[in-house]
């Protein structure tokens, strides 16, 4: 497994998706206040370029009617084309159990943020 | 696609219509008062000239708005048990009466006096046709959903009848899709006493509704209205479902009747797509439309969509899938539209037709076995 050295921490700012290229794949760089994440840039639905989508809390699951919770610890990116949404953590998506964007681990060393990106699986 | 056979097992008939002879039966149900106002004072120029307490209907059938051989030697059609038994009900196990033009009520102009008419409506059901007349039948509270308030107490004064079966919306008197916020205390009443809600074709078509039946345009011809008539139906489905009235209340069941059933893959496909682009609107939606309607909903086959082969049918449902899980028997009678037991089973698949010509209404009320199974007994609870 090699790891891909896309840029330094601070290149990623909290709350927003950059899209880096790494092993000639665009892959999309999420940072929230506690994680980076980094994913496809293809949307399993319609292979739009999802990372052109929002980094978003996810909708709590136990919203009663009429309000409107969300799970801060469980970011999603909802793609820019339907909006359909899927978790950061996982790729699942969240609306749609059988489609899932590829993920990537992502380890951040010295200031600088890296992509795991041996795995020949295809998101 | 199965062949055609008729069916001849129980049935449960959901949806019969049954009305009064003449207006004067049902005005004996309302308050004095009422009842003056209705027909004149007896020294006043108007004596003998009542008011009619329905408008009736804006569109008129050409051909006829019930089946000819069911109007009575004296009455209305649907108001004589005698003939609906030789007609109808002659193979029915059980049979939930579901009123005909008594439906517009709720929607009268004066608020008041709309919910006047329901509640003589629901006294005279119980009264005329629930008090012993004939073991099989069962009948739904009109709801004065005008003043969704009232109708709550209604539901609560009328719905622990234990042949009231269900809670029906009938005219449309709030202006809202029945799915609003506006309507919830009607379904906190019908959830609290674990009555269904039924939704009948033709509400939004009374003359004092404040919805209209075609949302681009009123019609000008029955043939219009008829076609057009599953539109409004569609708007309370996909209102119940977005609203989240099934969320708000988890055990709340629906039936929709009147409105045929072959409009429900494309609606279905379209809502579940919109959900799961649109979530952030609605995020109390945990599950897709498709799962709330399967959990919750029934849907008559009355009218059915006579399409040139049964296979064209069977094949429409087939593409939304489950359909002998979601569709019950209805015959609609007397309306000129009605749908016999033969003519139904012929158009459904042999291997549907135990479910939904009986044992999808039997669950959906949650009656106990059937005649001849076991105890039956009129408490669904």
């Amino acid at each position: 497994m090699a790891s891909v050295d896309v840029g330094a921490l601070d290149d990623f700012e909290v709350g927003r998706i950059k899209v880096v290229v790494a092993n000639g794949r665009e892959i999309g760089v999420a940072r929230s206040a506690t994680a980076v994440y980094a994913l496809r840039n293809v949307c399993p639905h319609q292979a739009g370029p999802i990372c052109a989508g929002r980094m978003l809390a996810g909708i709590s699951t136990k919203s009663p009617v009429g309000s409107f919770d969300v799970e801060a610890h469980a970011p999603v990116l909802a793609c820019a084309w339907h909006g359909w949404e899927f978790s950061l953590q996982t790729g699942e998506s969240t609306v749609d159990p059988t489609l899932r964007v590829r993920t990537y681990q992502v380890r951040v060393e010295g200031g600088r943020v890296l992509i795991e990106m041996g795995g020949r699986r295809v998101g | 696609v199965s062949a055609s056979t008729n069916y001849t097992g129980p049935v449960i008939d959901a949806s019969v219509h049954h009305t009064w002879g003449a207006q004067e039966e049902l005005v004996s149900y309302m308050e004095q008062g009422w009842q003056h106002y209705v027909q004149g004072k007896p020294d006043s120029p108007q004596a003998g000239r009542a008011i009619p307490v329905l408008r009736g209907f804006p569109f008129h059938n050409p051909i006829g708005t019930h089946l000819p051989e069911a109007r009575p030697a004296n009455g209305r059609a649907g108001s004589d048990l005698e003939l609906m038994k030789s007609q109808v009900l002659a193979g029915a196990e059980r049979a939930v009466l579901t009123y005909d033009d008594a439906l517009l009520a709720p929607s009268t102009v004066n608020n008041y006096f709309a919910t006047e008419i329901c509640r003589a409506v629901n006294d005279w059901c119980v009264d005329r046709w629930l008090s012993g007349q004939d073991d099989r039948l069962h009948s739904l509270v009109l709801v004065p959903n005008q003043i969704p308030s009232e109708a709550a107490a209604e539901v609560r004064r009328v719905g622990t009848n234990p042949r009231m079966v269900g809670a029906v919306l009938g005219g449309n008197g709030g202006g809202k899709a029945f799915g609003h916020l506006l309507y919830h205390p009607i379904y906190e009443a019908c959830a609290e006493l674990n009555l269904p809600v039924v939704l009948h074709v033709g509400g939004d078509a009374a003359y004092d509704a404040t919805t209209s039946t075609a949302p681009a345009g009123y019609p000008t011809s029955f043939t219009e209205y008829s076609v057009m008539s599953p539109l409004p139906v569609m708007t309370h489905l996909i209102s119940f479902i977005v609203q989240g009235v099934f969320e708000k209340y988890p055990d709340l069941r629906l039936l929709v009747t009147g409105a045929g059933s072959a409009w429900l893959p494309s609606l279905f496909w379209r809502m579940d797509s919109e959900w799961k682009s649109h979530r952030r609107e609605t995020p109390w939606l945990r599950l897709s439309p498709t799962e709330y309607f399967r959990r919750h909903v029934l849907v008559s086959t009355w009218p059915l969509q006579h399409t040139l082969s049964a296979g064209n049918l069977q094949n429409s449902l087939d593409a939304f899938g489950g359909a002998e899980d979601f569709l019950c028997y209805a015959s609609g009678y007397p309306h000129w539209n009605a749908d016999s037991v033969a003519e139904a089973s012929s158009f459904l698949k042999p291997e549907w037709h135990r479910k939904v010509f009986h044992e999808n209404a039997q669950n959906f009320f949650r009656w106990p076995a059937p005649v001849g199974a076991g105890t039956v007994g009129d408490d669904r609870r």
